[in-house]
């Protein structure tokens, strides 16, 4: 421990003295580039003698068909004898002469190029030449919807960006980037519509974003756990979605979004439990119909959570409850059964945990074998080797299969995890003990925040207006505020007299 | 202080893990579904346990298991049970008591009292007395492939909802606490392969003093509740059978008390589908008619006798007594002294709704 303690102290202080010096101006534009000059992805040159400038990028990271198109030819052109010419002669808009030594390094290690005179040492024309190296827009793979938009995001901020400003085509729509990350630097951009979205929630957000202390951003998952109000809860704190439909939809409500840079996943927030469990696809069907499907998922929630722990209560402790036409089958499938009911069920659960996961890390090509493994070898053979009970077997693969309708993934993952504390509680204090389980959770729900606003929100504290679109779907028309948890300067959604207006036919 | 929290929180109940309740395992109890009572003399009598062992497997049929042992109490004789069983004996899932009859003449206090006392069995708990001993009845074989004690909850159960009046444990009580009723209980009786609902026994305090037949038992649930299924079966005065098909009936019972003397009216009200007349026309207004006289005449007769049979026996198994008590003139000692010559009416109503399907 003293060793890491004392290596972890002198790592610290070389970082001090590194900062020192930046603060104080002495690095000075050749000693820069000589230092970079150590990786050999680096390119810096003179075009020809004449030339008075010299050339310096990183060729891994600029577009090579800039630079030969619209920077080498004005370069070579011997008209322009100093920087400030060059720069009006390139037909680049994205130029910058930079005097301070320190943003020019950050420029050229973001995919910029630097060139200078031989000579002036605290002067260079910043050309942006960023080679945009990203996927296509694709099919959305964990929020599929069968009906709206098939985009999803891409790892690239910018083409982010471009997917919700073509939602939201308005100048109110407000991006502020942070860089985040010692060692990563990562671009964070904080989305919202000015005049709908609560001043001092964006405050919060970009506050919590600024004092991140982290050497590397990879994901927006990072953000999502970095700023979370909660640390120790296992419930995720904020919406994370594929969808840019969903994030121009949760922005005109007056949310915010946190888009990150190389994350295919966006950041939404304040947000509330239920939320949780309406999958975007809800506001494509009629609401009849989402709001059956939410109330299944809600069902499908506590079915998971509740199910094998009720049985291993009900099965060692209150056999009285069991109905008359069930004691029958259920001794009959139990009797030949060395374990008690915990046991069984532990090692049912983390069979079904072991196969999700061996699942979710294979190769779809040899993740398919994983289900005929899990449903045919382990299901059948392990009733017939007499280890398991067939009505456990049902239960547990329902909770399973319960556990994957909720929409977010992360929430999923919660929700399989909060189904071992209640196990355990079912067996040693039976009914009571899952009971007391259940308490602990809620008081702990209770207590939540998301930004700072509370999680359980249209329930407790009790908002009526925002019930409309929390258990139920209500229908457009009935949405006429947004959600009162956002705390939004402007609340109406849109002025309506609403459904009193006779739908009319174009005769009329 | 948050960290203080967390350890009240998480470490208290862990100290309290001594006193939970002791596992019962399903499989490893011997679940008891039935329980008799048999007479064996003043002091002593004799239990019965029905249970079942069901084998592992998923066509298993359960195996009948039967524990009797004799003793002064009702502990005593589970003790002497347990010391045959193989696994620990509970009472949680006993849907089933059956007093034998000779036991309940001799009254039935002790067992009731302690049945009441369990916190473990249900107050849906059904009694019956039987004319064969419990143990004859529990310890043998019917036709059905379900397991004893589930063939016989089931018969009577499902009797309670079509025939006799529905009562249970928790009925029995309010019936037997109650100073102005008195309980009654189905009785059964073994017919060959099967078991078989027979009538009433009718109780004085905690004592068996009559039994009332089947067909009487369906007068008595017309009198005490109103219910919307069963059957009627009357002769006519040409001789035809008839039979009427029970839609609703619906039972008023009022008490009048006229200087110092009380005088009871039961209203009846039965509305029927008239069926299977086999030489009759159904459809004609007078034929309806007639059988609606027949009914109500049938219905009046047979109650009265019935009340009459009770007040002799000086019984209130119809629970008049309450419904006087809601008078505010009631005065408990006249009305004792006075309901076993008390006049009372039935005034039955009877209306036959429909013919069947082809008019």
């Amino acid at each position: 421990m003293g060793f890491f303690k004392s290596k972890l102290k002198r790592f610290n202080r070389d970082n001090k003295q590194k900062k020192n010096e930046n603060s104080e101006h002495e690095l000075r534009i050749d000693e820069l580039l000589h230092r970079c000059k150590e990786s050999t992805d680096f390119v810096s040159y003179r075009y020809s003698e004449s030339c008075p400038f010299y050339i310096h990028y990183y060729q891994t990271i600029v577009d090579i068909n800039i630079l030969h198109q619209y920077i080498l030819p004005y370069v070579k052109d011997n008209a322009s004898k100093t920087l400030f010419d060059l720069q009006q002669a390139i037909p680049i808009d994205n130029t910058e002469i930079i005097d301070n030594v320190h943003e020019i390094r950050d420029k050229l290690l973001t995919g910029c190029v630097v060139i200078e005179v031989k000579g002036s040492l605290q002067e260079a024309l910043v050309i942006s030449a960023v080679s945009l190296e990203k996927r296509p827009v694709s099919l959305p793979e964990v929020e599929y919807s069968v009906v709206g938009p098939k985009e999803a995001f891409v790892e690239s901020l910018d083409a982010n960006i471009n997917l919700v400003r073509k939602r939201l085509p308005i100048p109110d729509l407000i991006v502020e980037e942070v860089k985040v990350g010692s060692l990563t630097k990562t671009r964070v951009a904080v989305l919202y519509i000015e005049g709908v979205a609560d001043k001092e929630n964006v405050n919060t957000v970009l506050q919590r974003l600024n004092d991140i202390e982290f050497d590397q951003v990879v994901d927006s998952s990072f953000i999502n756990q970095i700023i979370s109000d909660n640390h120790k809860s296992p419930f995720p704190h904020l919406i994370d979605t594929e969808r840019p439909d969903r994030v121009a939809s949760v922005l005109s409500e007056g949310k915010i979004t946190i888009i990150v840079d190389g994350s295919p996943h966006a950041l939404t927030g304040p947000t509330t439990l239920v939320e949780f469990f309406s999958a975007f696809e809800d506001y494509f069907l009629s609401w009849h119909i989402a709001s059956i499907f939410r109330l299944v998922r809600l069902f499908a929630v506590f079915f998971s959570v509740l199910s094998t722990s009720l049985y291993v209560a009900v099965l060692t402790y209150h056999y009285e409850m069991i109905p008359e036409n069930l004691l029958n089958p259920l001794i009959a499938s139990r009797s030949g059964i060395p374990f008690p009911p915990i046991l069984e069920a532990i090692i049912l659960e983390l069979t079904i945990e072991l196969l999700r996961e061996a699942g979710a890390r294979l190769p779809t090509k040899i993740g398919q074998t994983i289900g005929i493994v899990g449903g045919i070898v382990i299901g059948t053979a392990a009733v017939q080797a007499g280890l398991t009970s067939n009505v456990l077997l049902i239960i547990v693969a329902l909770a399973a299969l319960a556990s994957f309708t909720t929409p977010v993934y992360q929430m999923g993952n919660t929700i399989r995890l909060i189904r071992f504390p209640f196990l355990i509680t079912a067996q040693l204090w039976g009914l009571l003990g899952v009971t007391f389980c259940f308490a602990y959770i809620l008081s702990h729900l209770l207590k939540m925040t998301s930004l700072g606003r509370p999680y359980l929100a249209p329930v407790y504290p009790l908002r009526l207006n925002d019930l409309r679109d929390s258990l139920f779907r209500l229908p457009f028309f009935m949405q006429t505020k947004r959600p009162l948890q956002v705390r939004s300067p402007f609340p109406a959604r849109f002025q309506s007299k609403g459904h009193k207006k006779p739908k009319r036919d174009i005769e009329d | 202080m948050k960290i203080n929290n967390f350890l009240w929180c998480t470490f208290i109940p862990l100290l309290l893990a001594g006193c939970i309740p002791s596992t019962k395992i399903l499989e490893d109890i011997q679940l008891v579904q039935t329980f008799g009572y048999d007479y064996v003399n003043d002091d002593e009598f004799e239990g019965t346990a029905g249970s079942s062992n069901i084998p592992p497997g998923e066509q298993s049929l359960p195996v009948n298991e039967v524990f009797t042992a004799t003793g002064k109490t009702g502990k005593r004789i589970r003790q002497k049970m347990q010391g045959e069983a193989a696994r620990p004996i509970v009472v949680g899932r006993v849907g089933l008591v059956i007093f034998n009859q000779e036991l309940a003449e001799h009254g039935i206090e002790n067992q009731i009292d302690s049945l009441q006392r369990n916190p473990s069995i249900g107050r849906k708990l059904l009694l019956v007395v039987s004319k064969e001993k419990a143990k004859d009845i529990i310890d043998s074989n019917y036709s059905q492939s379900d397991s004893v004690s589930q063939y016989l909850i089931d018969v009577v159960e499902q009797n309670l909802k079509q025939t006799i009046p529905e009562i249970n444990l928790h009925r029995f009580l309010v019936h037997y606490y109650s100073k102005d009723a008195d309980p009654f209980l189905p009785l059964i009786e073994k017919q060959g392969k099967h078991l078989k609902v027979s009538g009433l026994g009718i109780f004085k305090d905690d004592k068996l003093v009559d039994t009332i037949s089947f067909g009487d038992a369906y007068i008595f649930k017309i009198l005490y509740e109103k219910f919307r299924r069963g059957q009627f079966e009357v002769e006519l005065s040409g001789g035809e059978d008839v039979s009427l098909e029970n839609l609703s009936s619906k039972t008023k019972i009022s008490v009048e008390k006229k200087n110092g003397k009380y005088k009871t009216t039961f209203k009846v009200k039965v509305s029927g589908r008239a069926m299977e007349g086999v030489n009759l026309d159904l459809t004609d207004k007078k034929t309806i008619e007639r059988i609606e006289k027949a009914v109500e005449k049938e219905i009046t007769e047979r109650a009265e006798k019935m009340v009459k049979r009770f007040q002799e026996l000086d019984a209130d198994p119809l629970r008049i007594g309450e419904k006087a008590r809601q008078r505010s003139d009631f005065n408990r000692k006249e009305w004792k002294e006075q309901y076993s010559q008390m006049e009372i009416k039935i005034e039955a109503e009877v209306h036959a709704v429909q013919s069947g399907i082809i008019e």
